[in-house]
């Protein structure tokens, strides 16, 4: 009994004591306590990867390392300061200012790589050690800046995209953050009986893009010889599938890497292919003559009488080259690019005409692009042309529009009339499962006949244009030429000028539509002495690359 | 038959004793490998995310452009059959 009664105050004692310590952990001092055993913690989704046509990435995920130093533990301020400064090129008056003796924890450098960390890690000192850091990875660096774009921070440093499709796909690249809730011993291990709660988290999802990567690589290539060679400002290209209007690639030079965003101004992030407003100039002859023919007001071989300049009230249209051929045939008024022929084909249209196939070509919307950061452009309403609104129009000025709504509109031209939206993303990965993204059209704009029609007259304007390029042998192209002066202050300043051309290749079924434009080249300010060739020299190479047979 | 009870009784006790301290060794041990393994997932994934990173940057255009580089290939190296055939013919 003695024994019996030994043992139950043994375990009396011992419960007492249990409860009385469980009434102070969780009564008395709860807050202190409940950190200790409860692990929360956020589980980071993977970043969606970003790949070409080919499934070849552009953009992928890195962690890179952030080095800190807690102060107070440091032994030596003087020899850390020394081999931080050896190792990582830092000055010693900027790591002095850093390590405040008097802080817990300074953040010393980002963005460190693997080899950097185990160099550090490799001096075994307790004075420092290093954060994850998960950031973006372009393999071909600036290759599609502007189509991209590049992953950054908010205002919390809470990573997010910027521009392109970065910005546009933020929030299927980025996906679900997971949590982890679980209690742990004194030295940080799961307790096995404890409390485990695990939602994992969800990755972004994978997207693949219409644009091919060599494509890309041709079209730069090409376009920063030109812009040297032209002394140009800047200059742009879009290359699309005129049939579905799936981009095949876009670059805007100068550019910018997308992995040191950081080292440029938020100007270089701008694309303007769809950013930017310009007036087209000759390059929306076209788009007017095609409005004309669908309307069965001009056929391609009407005659037109012209005779000279143009009075529109205290304004005179003349032709770039002051040169008047009496009577020429429509298709010979986008032949030598005639304003004064424009003007007669506008007068013939009409101004509401006009105005509702420039509204229905898309001029004055956004086009849906999927890509962060376009702009509508702008078209007057029609209440407020005046008489030469209506004359200068029809061969490109008094209208902005940005280039994507230019190639948006000449595909209609040469695709059977359909209006198609623009887009860059072919199909979005989420696991196994894969959505892909179909052409759309838009509106029917021309009929096929109209489209026919009007194709045939691109390629005559190729073939009989004043201006003779080196075209590839065997191949046959479409297009047209385009010099829009820049607007000044309400008025044109003649040396500055947005050089354009407009083309397809192989004309019987284009492969491609392409628009080149190169902003204030100042060795030509013309069209056909700078877009015109380079456009042909961009096409010689992807002919090829796209296995595009000769006809 | 009293002694035999509470014999019965102590060595039940020591049996569940014996089982928690078990229990408690058998947690801590499956504590340890779920930590072993959480490290290992993460060092894995890492080691993913590198692999990657290195097979695509040798795929990439900009190592091929620094490759061409060193070795200075230019265009002059290029083969130029497809612009013009006749090269393609001569043997």
């Amino acid at each position: 009994m003695n024994k019996l009664r030994i043992l139950f105050f043994f375990f009396l004692f011992g419960f007492i004591a249990i409860i009385i310590r469980l009434f102070y952990i969780q009564v008395i001092s709860p807050e202190f306590y409940s950190a200790d055993y409860t692990k929360t913690s956020r589980i980071e989704p993977n970043r969606g990867r970003i790949f070409d046509r080919n499934h070849d990435p552009i953009a992928l995920n890195q962690t890179k390392y952030r080095l800190f130093v807690e102060p107070k533990k440091v032994e030596d301020k003087e020899y850390l300061i020394q081999l931080l400064e050896d190792e990582l090129n830092m000055d010693e008056a900027t790591l002095e200012a850093r390590i405040d003796m008097t802080k817990d924890w300074v953040a010393i450098q980002s963005n460190l790589d693997k080899e950097t960390k185990e160099k550090l890690e490799s001096y075994s000192l307790k004075d420092f050690g290093f954060e994850q850091e998960q950031q973006r990875y372009y393999p071909e660096a600036s290759l599609a800046a502007h189509l991209v774009g590049f992953l950054g921070k908010d205002s919390d440093s809470e990573s997010i995209g910027y521009f392109g499709i970065e910005g546009f796909y933020d929030k299927d690249l980025t996906g679900l953050p997971g949590v982890l809730k679980s209690e742990r011993d004194m030295f940080g291990r799961p307790i096995f009986s404890g409390n485990q709660e695990r939602v994992e988290a969800e990755d972004g999802r994978d997207i693949v893009l219409t644009i091919d990567k060599s494509v890309q690589q041709i079209i730069k290539e090409h376009l920063k010889k030109g812009v040297e060679r032209f002394k140009a400002k800047s200059g742009c290209v879009i290359a699309a599938d005129p049939a579905t209007m799936e981009l095949l690639g876009l670059v805007c030079l100068p550019d910018f890497d997308p992995e040191h965003y950081f080292e440029f101004t938020e100007g270089d992030f701008i694309n303007w292919t769809i950013s930017s407003v310009y007036e087209p100039g000759s390059t929306f002859k076209p788009l007017i003559v095609a409005a004309a023919l669908e309307e069965g007001l001009v056929k391609p071989n009407d005659l037109f009488n012209e005779k000279g300049p143009v009075k529109i009230g205290n304004y005179t249209i003349r032709n770039w080259d002051d040169k008047y051929d009496g009577k020429i045939t429509i298709t010979h008024i986008l032949e030598k690019s005639s304003n004064v022929g424009m003007v007669y084909i506008g007068g013939k249209l009409g101004k509401e005409k006009m105005h509702e196939y420039i509204s229905k070509y898309g001029f004055g919307s956004k086009t849906q692009i999927d890509l962060q950061g376009e702009s509508s452009g702008q078209i007057k309403p029609l209440s407020a042309w005046y008489p030469i609104d209506e004359a200068t129009m029809p061969f490109g000025q008094g209208i902005s529009v940005t280039g994507i709504q230019l190639v948006r509109a000449f595909a209609s031209l040469i695709n059977g009339g359909n209006l198609m939206r623009p887009h860059v993303v072919k199909e979005v990965l989420e696991g196994d499962k894969v959505k892909i993204r179909e052409p759309e059209v838009q509106k029917k704009v021309l009929s096929e006949k109209t489209s026919h029609t009007i194709k045939n007259m691109l390629v005559s304007v190729v073939n009989n244009a004043e201006a003779k390029w080196h075209m590839p042998e065997g191949y046959t192209f479409g297009g047209k030429t385009g010099t829009a002066q820049i607007a000044v202050k309400g008025s044109y300043d003649v040396s500055k000028t947005i050089a354009s051309f407009i083309g397809f290749a192989p004309a019987e079924d284009p492969a491609f539509l392409m628009l080149v434009v190169i902003q204030e080249p100042e060795s030509s300010s013309w069209g056909s002495e700078t877009a015109a060739p380079l456009f042909f020299e961009i096409a010689e190479d992807l002919l090829i690359y796209l296995n595009v047979q000769p006809s | 038959m009293r002694l035999s009870i509470n014999t019965t009784i102590i060595g039940i006790i020591v049996l569940l004793i014996g089982i928690n301290i078990a229990i408690f060794i058998q947690g801590i041990k499956l504590g340890n490998e779920i930590s072993f393994y959480e490290t290992e997932i993460a060092s894995l994934n890492q080691e993913n995310i590198e692999s990657e990173q290195a097979i695509y940057k040798l795929e990439s255009h900009v190592w091929t452009a620094s490759l061409a580089a060193e070795l200075e290939y230019g265009k002059y190296n290029a083969p130029i059959y497809s612009q013009l055939p006749k090269y393609a013919r001569n043997k």
